[in-house]
């Protein structure tokens, strides 16, 4: 079976759902005897990939893989393993998933206790005066004494 | 055509006369021609006016008399201008001024006119009032000092608008038709302010004046930048003059002790260095704000209607007049004519707005915003019913909601209060231990039996309230058939328990060497401060604020908790309630919260300590004395009875008296109480006591029992009393603090969020969030393409985090 398979780089983490990679223009390329679509080995000129690349698409699979490993073989011919990119190859229908999101970067709810921030064994203590406080301690020759008489 | 006089040139005045010729240009004139005579080549200066003055004076220093006017009167109809075209001197050469005069004739019942209001575009034109004739009107051009620059000069002058200001009447119509107001004209338009002083209530905290209408004359002085108003007004519309009681500015209020005089003396207020040349009349004197405690003129002769003012405000005649004076902290103001003047209500920052019924305020509003302060009430001449009214508690009202209302001494009517010094209390003291002789209360008067309790404070007890310095008035009865004083209830107990008893003829009044100022004895507030409670996380882990917690510390009250989430990031205000009768306070704390103030702690604590002088004291004192004298009475009488010296023939209606006669020989007192015994021994059968040895028992009983009350006397000064706090608290803070104990967060660093996210807890499509998310069991079924190994591991990732 031949199939067409764009073959190139990808930077991105692989637990980045939108990822960026940059390929080539497809090559033609055979497929091992029993390969999955999950994990396909395919079978290339050796002009057709280079040993630096990492990310391929195969859009007859309408999946994006990563380059597990690149075998010489015989004939000026490459084997490359591949293995799916699920958060790539199904991009749109994961983004469009309803979700209930636990955590996350910047949704911030921020008056849920976080069980993961570790406070130290200790408290700090604050005092604060009252500013305007009109209320003082009066001279011993003040006025302070009230006779109430019949 | 020639003109002859003085003139004055730059080296100096000449008292030659010149003769001025027309006609030669000044470039023409030649040096010698200059030198002999400055105007060489000037035109008239009078050419083109009307009126050119006499020689004489032209004299006087170059001011040069256009005469005057004719009067208009007052209200005017039509805008009075008048063009002026005026030639000068070359410049350099002549100083002169030329001076209009205009007279206003007011009507006779007012006095003055307010202002002018005038036009002009030249700076040189001065309009100055006479001082000495408050309705004539001044203009002046150019100066005697300053050298003129043009040679012809067009001056136009305009009185567009003129106010006569009307006196104040309080019944006296001979000086306003138009009572409390004041009229303003212009343009032929006449308006009427009213006049609207209130009484001001200043409780505690702060209380704003406010101006609300205003037409006022600062002669210049006192710029505003109102356009309406022109530069005449010094106090905008809705200024503020704040004060409050605790730190009183001084606020005075004037008015001219002597209407009648006021066509020729006007009564400037400028005692604070202004060089005015008016003398300080002394009835200006600044008086501190203080509640008024009459509503009476200083005359009696009815309301007063100026408010700051103390009623200690002696002199004159008419207290109401429309020139009032404020001086606030620093600087006096001067403002003849004051119109519509309101007040409004500080409490804790907010403004609460008054109010009125029938021209009373008789409570506060809702809190206003600033700018609502247009919006003012009028008020009429209201005489207020007080914080708390008078005996039995005060009315319930609003009034109640204010700090420091309500009255502990309502319950004790007739009771006085004092305040006094440690030194004023020595003096009454020594007072008390002298003989009438040397100068003490009257013999046989029981001091102590007026004294209800003697409580010491912390804090000066003096309040803006308190009355002058008063000597301490002791007040006793008199009866026809004593002559000596006695305790008012001495003296009542001793009619209703005697047949035939006369009735009170004379109250006296004595006083003690001690002074000190009286007091309303109502409780008081006292603002213990504010301060904002501070939140710790709240950019970045808010919720740690809430495993925090805060304690507030009241002085003499103690720490309390406080709800955290209530106060954290929000203000507290504090305040302390004194009750100067029994020593107790109440504390609260206040805190804003979403727009409304809560409170959110109180207590209520002791701050009194009760003086070894107390009523419980005295009133033991007193039942031991009589007690004891009872007791020396009844076993003398039944000695008498006994030993059967007379027989009794029956009741003999001269005994009242008789013994009587024996009673005011000595302490009334006890010899009450042994009159009591006396009707008991008459009722078990004394009918056979004898007349003579009766009254021996009841003079053994008194002596017994004066003796009992020196010693009992001596030991009031040495017991401690308990009935109030302890002077032990006194060493206590006395300013409000807050204790927050909060949690020490370690810190995880910036890329905390960046790597392990935030707690966020919420639903919605995936694409809605970014930056790293955790789901929480996502249902991935919905991915139609995905073979069940990839959903698995789709799974796996969502749960374990992503980048969205």
């Amino acid at each position: 079976m031949s199939v067409s398979v764009q073959f190139g780089t990808c930077s991105d983490a692989p637990n980045v759902i939108s990822k960026s990679p940059s390929l080539g223009t497809a090559k033609g390329c055979d497929l091992k005897e029993t390969t999955s679509v999950e994990s396909p080995y395919f079978i290339v000129n050796s002009g057709s990939v280079n040993n630096t690349d990492n990310y391929a698409y195969c859009g007859d699979f309408g999946r994006y893989y990563y380059i597990v490993s690149i075998d010489e073989l015989p004939g000026h011919r490459k084997g490359v393993q591949c293995v799916c990119d699920v958060l790539k190859s199904f991009e749109t229908a994961i983004l469009a998933l309803p979700v209930l999101v636990e955590r996350n970067e910047n949704t911030d709810q921020s008056y849920i206790n976080d069980p993961s921030v570790t406070t130290y064994n200790k408290m700090i203590t604050t005092y604060k005066g009252f500013a305007g406080n009109k209320l003082a301690k009066a001279a011993d020759a003040a006025k302070r004494y009230v006779i109430l008489m019949a | 055509m020639s003109i002859t006089g003085h003139w004055r040139n730059a080296t100096g005045f000449n008292t030659t006369d010149y003769t001025v010729t027309m006609g030669k240009p000044v470039a023409q004139c030649s040096v010698a021609e200059l030198s002999a005579n400055p105007m060489c080549g000037s035109v008239s200066p009078f050419a083109n006016v009307a009126y050119t003055g006499t020689a004489s004076e032209m004299i006087n220093n170059n001011i040069v008399n256009l005469g005057g006017a004719a009067p208009f009167t007052y209200p005017i109809t039509s805008e009075h201008s008048e063009t002026w075209q005026i030639a000068e001197a070359p410049s350099g050469d002549i100083r002169k001024q030329y001076r209009r005069t205009i007279f206003v004739a007011c009507p006779s019942n007012v006095s003055m006119p307010a202002y002018f209001l005038s036009e002009n575009t030249d700076s040189r034109i001065l309009i100055v009032e006479d001082i000495a004739y408050p309705n004539k009107l001044v203009i002046n051009y150019g100066s005697t000092t300053d050298y003129g620059d043009n040679i012809y000069r067009t001056v136009n002058f305009k009185v567009s608008s003129v106010a006569c200001k009307h006196t104040c009447d309080r019944g006296q119509s001979a000086y306003a038709t138009a009572p409390n107001q004041v009229e303003y004209t212009s343009g032929g338009t006449t308006t009427y302010y009213n006049i609207y002083p209130v009484w001001l209530y200043v409780v505690e905290g702060e209380a704003y004046i406010v101006l609300y209408e205003y037409l006022c004359f600062s002669g210049g002085r006192y710029k505003s930048t109102d356009t309406d108003d022109k530069n005449y007004n010094f106090i905008q519309r809705g200024d503020f003059q704040s004060f409050n009681q605790t730190t009183p500015k001084w606020l005075a209020m004037g008015y001219n002790p002597n209407p009648s005089a006021q066509a020729t003396t006007l009564h400037d207020l400028f005692p604070n260095g202004y060089a005015d040349p008016v003398p300080t009349p002394a009835v200006f004197a600044s008086v501190p704000l203080e509640y008024p405690t009459t509503n009476l003129a200083p005359d009696g002769a009815g309301v007063v209607y100026g408010l700051w003012m103390n009623n200690n405000v002696t002199a004159g005649t008419y207290v109401c007049r429309l020139d009032v004076t404020l001086y606030t902290g620093n600087q006096w103001y001067r403002a003849n004519t004051m119109c519509r003047i309101g007040c409004y209500f500080v409490n804790n920052g907010e403004l609460l707005k008054p109010i009125i019924q029938d021209g009373i305020v008789i409570g506060y509003g809702t809190p206003q915003e600033k700018s609502e302060i247009d919006n003012y009430t009028d008020l009429k001449h209201p005489v207020p019913t007080g914080p708390g009214g008078g005996g039995g508690g005060g009315t319930p009202g609003e009034w109640d909601d204010m700090p420091g209302t309500g009255s502990s001494i309502g319950a004790l009517a007739g009771a006085r209060c004092y305040i006094c010094s440690k030194t004023d209390i020595a003096n009454l003291k020594n007072w008390m231990s002298k003989t009438e002789a040397q100068g003490g209360p009257p013999d046989g008067y029981d001091v102590l039996s007026s004294l209800i309790s003697v409580m010491a404070f912390p804090i000066d007890m003096t309040r803006a309230s308190s009355g002058p310095s008063q000597t301490i008035s002791f007040t006793g009865l008199r009866t026809s058939t004593d002559n000596q004083l006695m305790n008012i209830a001495t003296a009542l107990l001793s009619i209703s328990n005697q047949a035939g008893a006369t009735p009170i003829t004379e109250t006296k009044t004595f006083t003690s060497t001690a002074t000190a100022f009286p007091s309303a004895g109502n409780p008081f507030t006292v603002d213990l401060g504010s301060v904002n409670c501070p939140t710790f996380y709240s950019s970045d882990f808010p919720f740690a604020d809430y495993d925090a917690s805060v304690e507030l510390y009241l002085p003499f009250i103690g720490a309390m908790s406080l709800d955290t989430q209530t106060v954290m990031g929000n203000n507290l205000h504090a305040y302390m309630s004194v009750d100067p009768i029994t020593g107790a306070i109440y504390s609260w704390c206040e805190c804003s919260k979403d727009g409304s103030r809560v409170i959110v702690a109180s207590g209520s604590g002791a701050i009194g300590v009760n003086t070894p002088i107390t009523a419980n004291q005295v009133g033991m004192a007193m039942a031991q004395i009589k007690a004891n004298a009872a007791q020396t009475a009844q076993t003398a009488i039944q000695s008498a009875i006994t030993t059967g010296i007379g027989a009794f023939t029956g009741v003999d209606k001269n005994m009242s008296s008789v013994l009587m006669k024996h009673i005011s020989s000595g302490n009334k007192n006890i010899a009450i109480a042994g009159a009591r015994d006396y009707a008991d021994a008459l009722s078990v059968g004394a009918q056979q006591a004898s007349m003579v040895a009766i009254p021996r028992a009841i003079g053994a009983s008194l002596n017994s029992g004066r003796a009992n009350r020196q010693i009992a006397q001596a030991n009031h000064n040495s017991v401690s009393g308990s009935a109030g706090g302890s002077t032990a608290d006194w060493a206590c803070s006395y300013t409000p603090y807050l204790k927050i104990i909060t949690p020490d967060i370690h810190r995880a660093g910036d890329q905390y969020e960046h790597t392990y996210g935030v707690p966020t807890v919420q639903t919605g499509t995936l694409s809605s969030f970014s930056g790293l998310t955790f789901c929480a069991n996502p249902d991935v079924s919905s991915i139609s393409t995905a073979t069940d190994q990839e959903k698995q591991q789709i799974f796996g990732l969502l749960t374990g985090g992503v980048y969205v």
